[in-house]
């Protein structure tokens, strides 16, 4: 009997008239595609948004996405200009414009690559894998949208890289160049959703994929250390002409489309789960605009990771055990290793290549943004999970006291080694003012740290600001520039030294500054008293309580 | 000539590591004859629900193998699939289907004839005839339960692998999700389950008792006085 067989009076249409694969299962049963249509089909059936409401958002999103392409161009632009302005002036950049694109290329695919594996790429949410994976219909079809959609997506991303770097180049080579992206975009995407195919074990697999993120994240930290190596060594740029990779990548990407069609049923399900669920927390934290949670979802912190026992010999008491897990956690993350090694070598490569020292200034704030998000590493944990710090029984302001101390120990280090060698570059000698300076910005750098983790996510009770791109919650800009403002500000007074020098009035002020974000970061706001409720659902129950109880008994 | 037996494990070790080090519990032997019902019984984190995970294809044995009628198990095979039905720890849906077309879904993904009569039988005898219009969303954790096993009775099957089914049911569910287990059995299918609930034990003809340090296949009868002493 065929699937759309009337065979109940009230047998709802939209679910029927599918047609049969060609699958050895049966004849009846539908592909993976048909399997999609089946539900998209029943989606339909409760309404869904008008046609003029799609138009509209289409509009919107092509719009947005042309505004942001015609910005990055005209940028792209203004750089080649600067570029090929300073290769004649006499402050010339060391490094040759060719290697800049070698290294910026190097610090995109690897961000890249890491996030590619992270999400899947290809996966399947939580209602398909329970309503979709368990049926025989063939599930090279029902991953094939997605995956040619991750394709489709890298070709573009990479070709508008391509042709942004042309952009910077001559314009003979643009072609080649978005060629050659295209391909690299594809090849990559490829290459990763061939790598989900693999016959490893979901627990091997999820292993390999973390390694290649690790990898991934550690390219950034790669290009800057090979910039800093270029401008120390100058070496001559490679006569490179753009086909010399287009073609390649070219054949690479054809390589990997084919492969992907042929092997992409080969996913198993226990992938396409776990990557899915990923997938799932990345879209909520998006959707709800909670940086935090998408941090967490981008990252390995929920990976199912074991680890040898630490024998934590420093916790001899409550504060010291708080900044023993701290210290842990921080160095059980490369990732945030990566970045802070990372800050450490930015601004130095950048005064090394020849870079003005006001350009430099501008990199040690993004250096010092980059140290103190990493240094937030524990209160966003506990952010997160407080119960794991109420088990310590200290006050929340001790608890505050305790990460901001770490943090500062920190911070030191690295602002003495930034400072200290940016000393050497730009003022030709390291004193004891720059060690002062260096001292003087750690606790503000863990006072930003702390206070970004504590930080309030986006209040979608109040009333929203309405965007041509949708309607955002009136905190959210606060919420999203806190981190790289503060860090501004606590940064600030190096960075001026760096252009005028180390005055003590510098140092006063760095003092200053650091001290209030310190007090800041130890201010612990609306504490609740015993038994009153926390939360929205919490507090609304209690309001509705409250009312119950003043309405007058029924009889 | 005996019968390829529906389930059989042979030195079989489950966990969520990489090496046979970190198995949760002991190697797994066990061959269940078609038409048999098996218990899995045995403390929280005894390995039951990582035995079945490893049965239905969800997670790969760290060291021995696990055959269903007779083949290593591999859920990227459609026959696989179309022979195992499963009910593990998992609640998810499309929110914009209802709950009758969430089991038409999967009738017609198994491609079974007369799905719609099928789904009718189906939520009536799972309490969901009221609901059946209704958006997973407003469901009540009981009765999302009671869709998900639904979904496993809408399709195909020849082995029923079911994680703690009781789970979230009331007393009169449980007794009918019994009865319909017995039915199963009675009528050729298989059924693997792991469950704290005595009445479901007695559904089984065959019972596996895990813990930390032993693996052991026994009765019924065993398995109960075992979860008393729980």
């Amino acid at each position: 009997m065929s699937p759309d067989a009337p065979d109940s009076p009230d047998a709802p249409d939209d679910l029927a008239g599918v047609a049969p694969s060609t699958h050895p299962v049966g004849s009846d049963v539908p592909s993976g595609a048909g399997l999609r249509a089946l539900t998209r089909r029943a989606r339909k059936g409760h309404g869904g948004a008008p046609w003029y409401k799609i138009f509209g958002d289409l509009y919107t999103y092509v719009f947005t996405a042309a505004i942001a392409i015609v910005v990055a161009v005209q940028g792209a632009r203004l750089l080649g200009g600067g570029i090929n302005t300073d290769a004649t002036s006499q402050h010339a950049a060391l490094v040759d414009p060719v290697w800049l694109v070698l290294v910026a290329a190097l610090a995109v695919v690897g961000p890249t690559l890491a996030l590619l594996v992270r999400l899947g790429p290809v996966a399947v949410g939580s209602a398909g894998a329970l309503w979709w994976l368990p049926t025989p219909a063939d599930r090279a079809s029902l991953l094939r949208p997605t995956a040619l959609g991750w394709l489709g997506l890298g070709a573009g991303v990479g070709g508008l890289v391509g042709v942004l770097i042309g952009l910077v180049g001559e314009p003979a080579e643009l072609p080649w160049l978005a060629l050659a992206g295209v391909g690299i975009g594809v090849a990559l995407v490829g290459a990763t959703i061939l790598a989900q195919t693999s016959n490893a074990s979901p627990v091997r697999q999820a292993r390999h994929s973390r390694l290649v993120a690790r990898f991934g994240d550690a390219l950034p930290a790669v290009a800057v250390l090979a910039w800093l190596g270029l401008a120390l060594t100058d070496p001559a740029a490679p006569a490179l002409h753009p086909a010399i990779v287009a073609i390649p990548a070219g054949v690479l990407a054809v390589v990997a489309l084919v492969g992907v069609l042929l092997r992409v049923g080969a996913i198993p399900g226990a992938v396409l789960r776990t990557r899915g669920a990923r997938i799932g927390e990345a879209t909520t934290a998006v959707l709800t605009m909670d940086l935090r949670a998408l941090g967490r979802a981008l990252t390995d912190a929920g990976a199912d990771v074991r680890r040898r026992s630490s024998s934590l010999v420093t916790a001899r008491g409550r504060m010291t055990a708080m900044m023993t897990a701290d210290a842990l956690l921080l160095a059980r993350s490369p990732g945030r290793i990566t970045n802070i090694l990372a800050a450490t070598v930015l601004p130095v490569a950048v005064a090394a290549a020849g870079a003005s020292p006001i350009v430099t200034a501008l990199t040690l704030v993004v250096g010092g943004s980059l140290t103190a998000t990493a240094l937030g590493a524990g209160a966003r944990a506990g952010e997160h999970a407080p119960a794991l710090d109420r088990v310590l029984g200290m006050s929340a302001r001790a608890t505050r006291g305790a990460r901001v101390l770490l943090a500062a120990i920190v911070a030191a280090v690295w602002a003495a080694v930034v400072l200290g060698v940016l000393a050497v570059l730009l003022a030709g000698g390291f004193g004891i003012s720059w060690l002062a300076l260096a001292l003087a910005v750690a606790p503000g750098l863990a006072g930003t740290g702390i206070i970004t983790a504590y930080r309030r996510t986006p209040d979608w009770s109040k009333p929203l600001v309405i965007t041509p791109q949708g309607a955002y919650p009136p905190d959210l800009f606060s919420a999203v520039a806190l981190g790289p403002a503060l860090a501004l500000v606590t940064v600030l007074p190096a960075a001026v030294a760096l252009v005028v020098g180390p005055a003590v009035v510098l140092v006063q002020i760095q003092v200053v500054l650091s001290a209030i974000l310190v007090l800041v970061a130890l201010h612990v706001r609306g504490v609740q008293k015993p038994g009153q409720p926390t939360g929205l659902m919490a507090r609304a129950q209690a309001q509705a309580e409250q009312q119950q109880a003043k309405q007058p008994p029924r009889r | 000539m005996a019968s390829t037996p529906a389930l059989r494990s042979q030195g079989l070790l489950v966990g969520y590591g990489e090496s046979a080090a970190t198995a949760v519990c002991p190697p797994i032997d066990v061959s269940v004859p078609p038409g048999a019902g098996l218990a899995v019984v045995g403390a929280n984190g005894s390995g039951k629900s990582t035995f079945l995970r490893a049965v239905v294809g969800l997670l790969a044995p760290l060291g021995g193998k696990v055959e269903v009628f007779g083949r290593e198990v591999d859920e990227r095979e459609a026959e696989f699939r179309s022979a195992v039905a499963t009910v593990m720890d998992e609640d998810a849906a499309f929110p914009a289907l209802t709950v009758r077309e969430h089991l038409l879904l999967l009738a017609r993904g198994h491609g079974v004839a007369k799905a719609s009569d099928l789904v009718t039988e189906l939520v009536d005898e799972f309490g969901l005839g009221e609901r059946q219009r209704a958006m997973p969303a407003a469901l009540s954790s009981g009765q999302r339960r009671r869709m998900l096993l639904a979904a496993a009775f809408v399709r195909p099957r020849k082995l029923l692998v079911l994680d703690e089914p009781e789970q979230r049911l009331d007393a009169g569910m449980r007794d009918r999700l019994v009865t319909r287990l017995r039915a199963e059995r009675a009528a050729g299918v298989t059924v693997v389950m792991a469950t704290h609930d005595p009445a479901l034990v007695g559904a089984a003809s065959h019972a596996l008792l895990l813990t930390e340090s032993s693996v052991r296949s026994t009765k019924p009868a065993q398995a109960l006085a075992f979860i008393e002493a729980l």
